[in-house]
């Protein structure tokens, strides 16, 4: 069954790879709240309406030119979403998922003759999940989920000062519709019965926008992340603490812009996630992550995430 | 168990190699972009003795030297008439009156040595922004049918062009002006070395001394603020339209600097000056918002070409190093292939596909209206 599994990882982080152009791939500066890294992915029992509300630090202020980091420190971008994420398991193997971002971007650049900002929030890219258990035992959990991003955060955003479309990395959109497919797989009771393996494997595909009044045919590229991880489980008093640590490896194709690949964008990043859940209560949870890269490798020259940060609260109600 | 893994692994696979999509490279590259022919025969220099809207004047150019300068036919008041001297650059033309001149236009033996011709307002640029910015304009030599004649746009909300035509490439100084700027001996400098005399740059001779500036560097900073002998003045220089233009920074009795807004037009750089914040349209050469709002450039000569012939031209050793302050990978362009490739990365008032998008031509502006003159018509 594990052989099986990993051969199934490989194979696609493989054929992903390949078909990749060989010279660039994509950014993380586009627009929008990072969903794919969001998604919640999980069991739920049926008659319940899962509410999960977090928040999401990103702060990206280091430049790399490939996999060296330059000696600059010259601008600092801060992404900070709040993201409402609502499951509601329809059977014991459907589930509907869909999340809300709410997106606040920020960029500074520092300069010897004076330093410039632009922020920018509103409304993000909402997403659409349907969610199948295609097996469901005590030892292990298979789940697939799949479905759109729609393109209803906004990438009108105009600058104060002189009233001028603030670019795309700054709009709360991206404009795009997107898919997103995403397979995960637990193995419980691993070595010890509260020891757990997850792994998540997910993918987004961009279709084309057209900005600047069609002048700009653009579409971000190709997202893969790969999440695998270990968690265990703690009685702390009367509370159960879930402690886990988890690989995150992240790979974007290049953006292309009027058919044509956009440099500066795509890349490979590597983070080690450690996390914590806590149960507060039967319907109450707490949960927390914080994302420290460890390896970046991105297509020309990037300013990439220092350490991210989410922090949430996850409250579950009985609909019977 | 196994038998739906299997299925889905297969089924997940495909799916990924359909949807991992990457567009065709682009394969076709326009003439004399940072790799002219090096064969003899394109060595030759050429000249063309044209005019346009009443100025009469000379076009003296060479696809191996990778050069082209232009040049009034009247010097103090006198209309003289040129032939090309090929083989001895510096020096590139004779006038009917015996004297030899140098490719600044300076005459250098002869009557009238040591008098200068006045530069025509020419500067390099890829052949789409002279489209963009001068809809209608005329190549030289050439019977292509004209696009977009008589078309010209309006400025809105306090800008002197298009508001809603000018994009937010950056912000501002994300792209960092160089102020500071060190120089190296190009024969010495590894950094020159490794991008090779083809490579691209933008040369300043003023009282007789001489700097240059790569475009690979150029392409990280986009403007140097520099000085020779009390004349201040900024090289300018758009990757997106690859114009480099040089500028006199003493404005309202004042010495400034500029810096880069971030904005484009027509994907043309919008540099600010830092004295009022007033945004400037390189290409358009003026003031186009701000409190020098419809204030003119003073543009002083600038010889775009490369380090090979550049070598040949100059006799100082004082080429912009790559210690400028920011640590950049200057043996990379951040722009990939744009250079060559088909695609422009922002939106145009005009197209105009008579040529290559990005074929480097030469505009000679007089009136407002430009002139384009190609390599080829050197040959």
């Amino acid at each position: 069954m594990n052989k099986y599994l990993l051969s199934l990882v490989v194979l696609c982080i493989v054929s992903n790879l390949r078909t990749n152009n060989p010279a660039f791939s994509q950014a993380c500066c586009t627009g929008g709240a990072p969903l794919s890294s969001n998604l919640g992915i999980k069991s739920y029992t049926e008659n319940a309406l899962i509410i999960d509300l977090s928040y999401d630090y990103n702060k990206l202020d280091q430049l790399y030119a490939g996999s060296n980091r330059l000696d600059d420190s010259n601008r600092e971008r801060i992404t900070r979403s709040a993201l409402l994420r609502i499951s509601y398991p329809l059977s014991k193997k459907w589930t509907i998922t869909s999340i809300l971002p709410y997106v606040w971007q920020e960029q500074t650049v520092f300069s010897s003759v004076g330093n410039t900002k632009q922020s920018a929030n509103g409304i993000g890219d909402i997403v659409l999940l349907g969610q199948y258990t295609l097996h469901n035992s005590k030892k292990h959990q298979v789940l697939l989920a799949a479905g759109p991003k729609f393109p209803t955060g906004t990438v009108y955003k105009r600058d104060s000062e002189f009233g001028l479309l603030l670019p795309p990395d700054l709009q709360p959109g991206t404009g795009s519709w997107d898919g997103i497919g995403a397979l995960s797989y637990s193995h419980f009771g691993l070595f010890r019965p509260t020891l757990s393996l997850h792994s998540l494997l997910s993918y987004r595909y961009s279709f084309e926008v057209g900005r600047y009044n069609g002048g700009q045919e653009y579409r971000f590229g190709n997202e893969t992340i790969v999440n695998l991880g270990l968690s265990d489980s703690f009685v702390i008093g009367n509370k159960i603490l879930n402690a886990g640590l988890q690989y995150k490896l992240r790979h974007t194709q290049q953006d292309e812009n009027n058919g044509s690949n956009f440099p500066n964008t795509g890349g490979t990043w590597m983070y080690l996630v450690p996390n914590l859940d806590l149960q507060v209560s039967p319907k109450v949870k707490l949960h927390a992550n914080f994302e420290m890269p460890i390896h970046t490798d991105v297509t020309g020259t990037q300013l990439v995430t220092s350490y991210r940060a989410n922090i949430g609260l996850n409250y579950t109600i009985n609909l019977k | 168990m196994k038998t739906i893994i299997s299925k889905l692994g297969i089924l997940l696979v495909l799916f990924m190699l359909s949807c991992s999509s990457s567009s065709d490279d682009i394969s076709d590259s326009p003439p004399n972009n940072d790799t002219p022919p090096s064969d003899p025969s394109s060595y030759s220099i050429n000249l063309i003795t044209d005019s346009f809207e009443g100025e009469n004047f000379v076009v003296i150019g060479s696809e191996g030297w990778n050069f082209m300068v232009a040049f009034h036919s009247e010097l103090e008041g006198e209309s003289l008439s040129f032939t090309v001297i090929d083989g001895e650059l510096p020096v590139i033309m004779e006038d009917d009156m015996g004297s030899r001149y140098n490719i600044f236009g300076t005459a250098i033996d002869g009557i009238n040595e040591g008098k200068q011709l006045t530069p025509m307002n020419a500067y390099m640029g890829y052949w789409f922004s002279w489209g963009a910015f001068f809809p209608g304009l005329d190549i030289f030599d050439s019977n292509l049918p004209v696009q977009n004649q008589g078309e010209s746009v309006n400025g809105s909300q306090d800008w002197l062009i298009p508001r809603e035509e000018v994009y937010v490439g950056a912000l501002r100084d994300a792209i960092p002006a160089i102020d500071s700027p060190q120089y190296t001996n190009p024969k010495d400098d590894s950094f020159i070395n490794s991008i090779g005399e083809k490579a691209l740059v933008i040369g300043v001779c003023i009282d007789n001394q001489y700097k240059s500036y790569p475009h690979a560097i150029l392409n990280w900073h986009e403007i140097v603020n520099d000085e020779i002998n009390e004349s201040y003045y900024s090289v300018v220089f758009c990757p997106l339209t690859g114009t480099a233009t040089v500028w006199n920074r003493f404005i309202d009795g004042e010495v400034t600097t500029f810096g880069v807004s971030g904005f484009l037009y027509n994907s043309n750089v919008v540099p600010y000056d830092r004295k009022t914040s007033s945004n400037w349209s390189q290409m358009l050469q003026m003031c186009v918002q701000g409190e020098l709002s419809s204030s003119k450039t003073d543009n002083l000569f600038v010889l775009e070409t490369s380090i090979e012939t550049w070598s040949r031209i100059s006799t100082s050793n004082r080429m912009l190093s790559t210690d400028t302050g920011f640590n950049r990978s200057y043996n990379i362009n951040p722009y990939g292939s744009y250079p060559t490739s088909l695609t422009v990365n922002f939106p145009l008032n005009f197209s105009d596909d008579r040529l290559h998008p990005k074929e480097r031509v030469l505009g000679v502006i007089v009136n407002e209206k430009a002139k384009a003159y190609r390599f080829e018509s050197f040959k």
